[in-house]
């Protein structure tokens, strides 16, 4: 089962930063789905997860939102 | 104590109002400072200031209130932490700069290790017929406004969609971080760049989950003849994508020709004024290149 995270609403940093420690708490190869606003949040946070060394496997969007499917990635290289 | 007057002639301090103080003018290389020079500076704004100093926008520390007696002995204690004042008059002043690709998240080129390149070969350099500023930033974002200086560098970064470092998945991302509508998506969700829209900000390539999108380009945008003060114009941009290892040779060349060509008194952009843009990059021996932004 993919773990959820809901951030629809949660302004940049604090987006990434619940992103991150989520992330932290799970184990390599897991699954988290991201839902986050449009725009800003949606393109911010995506590009942070990547630079953290995980991966971004789908991406899906509404009118309003957009769910990003990270697969937890090995190590950090922040 | 004695006054050494030669001692005085590299300059560094500049006469306040009032007639017995003088303003220490520390050079500040792209902006950092170490904690021992803070300590450092804390400590002479105490002994020999106000006790307090002021930060200058191009990234310099100004000590007020230092009595001209006490100048060598300010100057001798910032070297022991390797700072020295700064320069004043008719030379190549400080080098700015911006965070750039160490820290900042949209930074595409080093600025910091560009930022002492620069400062080696061309700080301080005199015998100019003005001042002789140099500003240099990470990315189009501008942060440290290097269209204001006499010469100024910009990190750039032309995308291209290749699938050979990573396969598309038609997220999408890279359309949604282009500010300027360059990236559409065709009926399958993916990308097609018009590079005439593109301002090579690198946001698409940094966007990109897969690396489906990279960087074909990495180098620095070339501007000069900027300026502010009471006549503000930007810098001309001349060049694009000048790799890292041509832009320090390439200041040299700018700064000779602005030695040579220039009349006492001007900056770099009457030069070009008056001889034209195209002109002076001529006899520089420097080569234009079309911006296609
Ligand atoms: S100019 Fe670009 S790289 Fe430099 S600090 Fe601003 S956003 Fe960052
Ligand atoms: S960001 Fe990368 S993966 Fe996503 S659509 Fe653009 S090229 Fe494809």
């Amino acid at each position: 089962m993919n773990q959820i995270l809901d951030l629809r609403g949660v302004p940049c940093p604090m987006n990434y930063v619940h992103t991150k420690l989520r992330l932290e708490e799970m184990s390599e190869g897991e699954v988290l789905e991201v839902f986050l606003d449009k725009g800003e949040p949606f393109s911010n946070v995506s590009r942070s997860i990547k630079e953290e060394g995980h991966e971004i496997i789908k991406v899906d969007r509404s009118e309003e939102f957009c769910v990003i499917v990270v697969k937890k990635g090995g190590g950090t290289n922040g | 104590m004695t006054i050494d007057v030669n001692f005085l002639k590299q300059g560094g301090f500049i006469k306040q109002r009032h007639p017995d103080y003088f303003l220490v003018r520390v050079r500040v290389l792209a902006g950092d400072l170490k904690a021992n020079q803070l300590k450092k500076l804390s400590e002479i704004s105490e002994k020999y200031g106000a006790g307090w100093v002021h930060l200058s926008v191009r990234q310099g520390v100004e000590i007020p209130n230092v009595r001209i007696e006490d100048f060598q002995a300010v100057v001798k204690e910032l070297e022991e932490v390797d700072l020295s004042t700064g320069a004043c008059g008719p030379r190549a002043r400080v080098i700015l700069a911006c965070q750039g690709s160490s820290i900042c998240p949209y930074g595409l080129v080093n600025t910091k290790e560009m930022a002492k390149k620069l400062d080696k070969r061309i700080y301080g350099r005199g015998d100019l017929p003005h001042k002789f500023k140099v500003g240099i930033c990470g990315c189009p974002n501008s942060c440290t406004k290097p269209q204001e200086n006499d010469l100024g560098f910009m990190g750039t970064a032309q995308p291209v969609f290749d699938e050979v470092e990573g396969a598309c998945i038609a997220c999408g991302l890279c359309a949604e971080a282009c500010r300027f509508g360059a990236i559409t998506l065709d009926d399958e969700g993916r990308p097609h760049i018009d590079l005439s829209k593109c301002i090579s900000d690198g946001r698409c390539i940094h966007a990109c989950p897969t690396g489906a999108i990279r960087a074909a380009k990495i180098g620095w945008r070339v501007f000069v003849g900027g300026r502010f003060g009471y006549k503000p114009q930007l810098g001309i941009p001349i060049m694009e994508f000048v790799p890292d290892d041509e832009v320090v040779d390439l200041a040299e060349k700018i700064l000779l020709a602005y030695k040579n060509l220039g009349k006492k008194g001007e900056r770099l952009r009457d030069v070009i004024e008056r001889m034209g843009v195209d002109e002076f990059i001529k006899e520089a021996g420097v080569m234009k290149v079309e911006s296609d932004t």
